[in-house]
């Protein structure tokens, strides 16, 4: 099972697995989120995260998502997108992190397209529809 | 392959907890699940899928199955509608 973290601004990270708990209604294993918030220390930060992929590493590698492109958590990620097993996607939304949890059997090229798409097909604007 | 139609009763629709009900369901069986509604067709299985159907109280959904299990699958998935996603209303 692929490994899911999330790196976002604050405790948006935290409220995404709230609702999406609720909505899916189970636990939900491997999967974490980690706050970065003005007061954050990047190194602190980074050992956080290298000690989260550690844990959530099975073997069928890790998504990580977080929120803007270009801030300071997309930043801190960068160097781990380098890595084979991580994939790290940005523009979290609670599509995407639905979509993530419940298709996360396959490989991990697959789970990260489909979270992209699911994202991406659940911004409508709902007069044009 | 069977078919039916449903109509949807529960007051919020095919909403998310319901959604994720029923590809709970759907995901018990053997046999390929999908749910059609104004001609979009979606896997039964992938939540974010029925839920961009968007399909509300009033509106009318088919059921397609086909597989080893598609009597049972029907039958059990259009008892799930009917029972109101067992939300009482």
């Amino acid at each position: 099972m692929i490994g899911i973290l999330l790196v976002t601004h604050g405790e948006i990270g935290k409220s995404l697995i709230d609702c999406a708990s609720n909505i899916l209604g189970n636990s939900i294993n491997l999967l974490e989120c980690i706050p970065v918030d003005p007061k954050s220390d990047i190194e602190d930060c980074q050992k956080i995260i290298e000690n989260e992929i550690k844990n959530l590493d099975q073997g069928a590698g890790i998504l990580i998502m977080t929120d803007i492109y270009g801030a300071t958590p997309s930043n801190i990620l960068k160097k781990y997108s380098l890595q084979n097993n991580i994939e790290v996607i940005t523009g979290l939304n609670l599509p995407m992190l639905i979509q993530a949890i419940t298709n996360r059997d396959g490989s991990l090229t697959q789970t990260t397209n489909k979270c992209m798409q699911s994202a991406e097909d659940g911004i409508i604007n709902i007069n044009k529809k | 392959m069977i078919k039916k139609k449903v109509k949807i009763i529960n007051k919020l629709g095919l909403h998310a907890r319901a959604s994720s009900k029923l590809t709970q369901l759907a995901s018990q069986f053997n046999s390929e699940i999908f749910l059609i509604k104004n001609s979009k067709k979606v896997n039964a299985t992938n939540i974010m899928d029925i839920l961009m159907l968007a399909a509300s109280v009033g509106s009318e959904v088919e059921i397609q199955v086909s597989g080893p299990d598609e009597k049972k699958a029907i039958k059990q998935i259009s008892e799930l509608f009917e029972n109101y996603f067992d939300e009482g209303e």
